[in-house]
């Protein structure tokens, strides 16, 4: 039962932490496409006393997007508006809105005041989204593809009693917002999977070679006493094996006379080829021989289920 | 991939072996200073002998290409087993955990 539970436990180690999606988590994201999607724009609406109290009558501005035909799940982010309103000589600007918010502004009392704010629809009416927690981003529910986007930027006035205020006002509404679309899968973070992907694929594995050859020449330890030279020992000498002959130089001693011992193999194989050639095949052939013995009774002893020796302890 | 798991598996194996070596560097750094002198003499002197290892080679008449086989033997033959152990083991967790 021991060995049950600590084998689920052991399973549920790999389980990846469930995370949902949050805009923060989007980080330094770029972005994906903007083109026709920038605004800046001005539109004036003239109110007269008849329209104070029709609440419902916005100063409204729709902007329609270009057609956007990508299979992708976009956000839209947006800027603030701002919201001028002028009535005779005195102005006021009404402070930024606030993606998909209301501000209410109340200039003269609690019985009159102005309300700006900003939407943005995607698809028609029906796909509403909304604004982020900060404000600063329309955030559209997850879709697989978003073809039309309209943001739209609105004012109005709304009273209820403003028979003590001969109006007629202008306001003007002002943005420069601009659409952003993003994937939800950020650019950089797509990158990043490109990049991953490729590494994932790549079969090169020049690399290695590199670090083997710090390995085998001491150099990718911090060898302070030596030790680990006289460790890497054996790999010296499986690496020397495979080097190819070098004549041997030296010296005579007294007579100072420089001599070279030549490759002797070499120096047979240009002297008696024949014999040289069938002593080759020979001496080859048996060490070939041996070792083919050598794999097959590997392969023997690996097919027996019961053997649980590892033979390269008993080395 | 294949390139990063080569290059990880050299830093494993180096860095377990700094590990390893750590308190013998500083056990003979500190109390047996001239003991690292005799360690690199051995070193030097197997390497200078590892230098006419070639020369050996093609006197006895052994090609480069037997060679290069018997290192892939050898090195089959100490990492074979490890393998086959490992699925062995493998396989008699599942028989003991199979229902």
């Amino acid at each position: 039962m021991k060995k049950y539970i600590l084998f689920f436990i052991f399973m549920f180690l790999f389980i990846p932490k469930i995370k949902a999606f949050d805009i923060s988590d989007m980080g330094s994201y770029s972005i994906v496409n903007t083109s026709g999607a920038n605004y800046d724009f001005k539109r004036t609406c003239v109110y007269t006393e008849d329209d104070i109290n029709n609440s419902y009558k916005s100063c409204h501005n729709n902007i329609n997007s270009k057609t956007f035909n990508q299979d992708y799940k976009y956000i839209l982010v947006t800027s603030y508006v701002t919201m001028q309103y002028y009535h005779e000589d005195r102005e006021w600007i009404v402070p930024s809105s606030s993606a998909g918010s209301y501000y209410q502004y109340v200039p003269f009392n609690d019985t009159f005041n102005f309300q700006v704010g900003m939407y943005l629809t995607a698809d028609g009416l029906n796909y509403q989204c909304t604004s982020s927690d900060d404000g600063r981003h329309f955030i559209c529910p997850n879709k697989e593809k978003i073809t039309d986007i309209v943001l739209q930027v609105y004012g109005h006035p709304l009273g209820t009693n403003t028979i003590d205020y001969d109006f007629f006002y202008t306001l003007s509404l002002q943005t420069t917002s601009s659409i952003y679309l993003f994937n939800t899968v950020a650019e950089g973070t797509t990158e990043a999977i490109k990049e991953t992907n490729k590494t994932l694929k790549d079969d090169d594995m020049s690399g290695g070679n590199q670090s083997a050859d710090n390995f085998k020449n001491n150099s990718a330890f911090n060898d302070t006493t030596g030790i680990e030279s006289i460790i890497n020992l054996p790999l010296n000498f499986i690496n020397s094996l495979s080097s190819s002959c070098q004549p041997i130089q030296l010296t005579l001693p007294w007579l100072d006379y420089p001599f070279e011992i030549p490759c002797l193999g070499d120096l047979f194989v240009s002297k008696v080829p024949t014999i040289a050639n069938i002593l080759k095949v020979v001496i080859n052939g048996f060490i070939v021989y041996r070792i083919l013995l050598g794999i097959v009774d590997l392969i023997h002893s690996a097919k027996n289920p019961d053997d649980d020796r590892i033979e390269v302890l008993d080395l | 991939m294949i390139n990063a798991i080569v290059k990880g598996i050299f830093k494993l194996v180096t860095k377990f072996i700094n590990i390893l070596l750590i308190p013998i560097n500083l056990l003979i750094t500190n109390m047996l200073p001239g003991f690292s002198n005799m360690l690199t003499y051995v070193s030097n002197f197997f390497n200078s002998i590892f230098n006419y290892v070639g020369f050996i080679m093609n006197s006895l008449l052994i090609d480069n290409e037997v060679i290069s086989f018997l290192i892939l033997y050898w090195t089959f033959r100490l990492t074979f087993p490890y393998a086959v152990s490992l699925v062995k083991m493998i396989v008699k967790w599942y028989d003991k955990l199979k229902l």
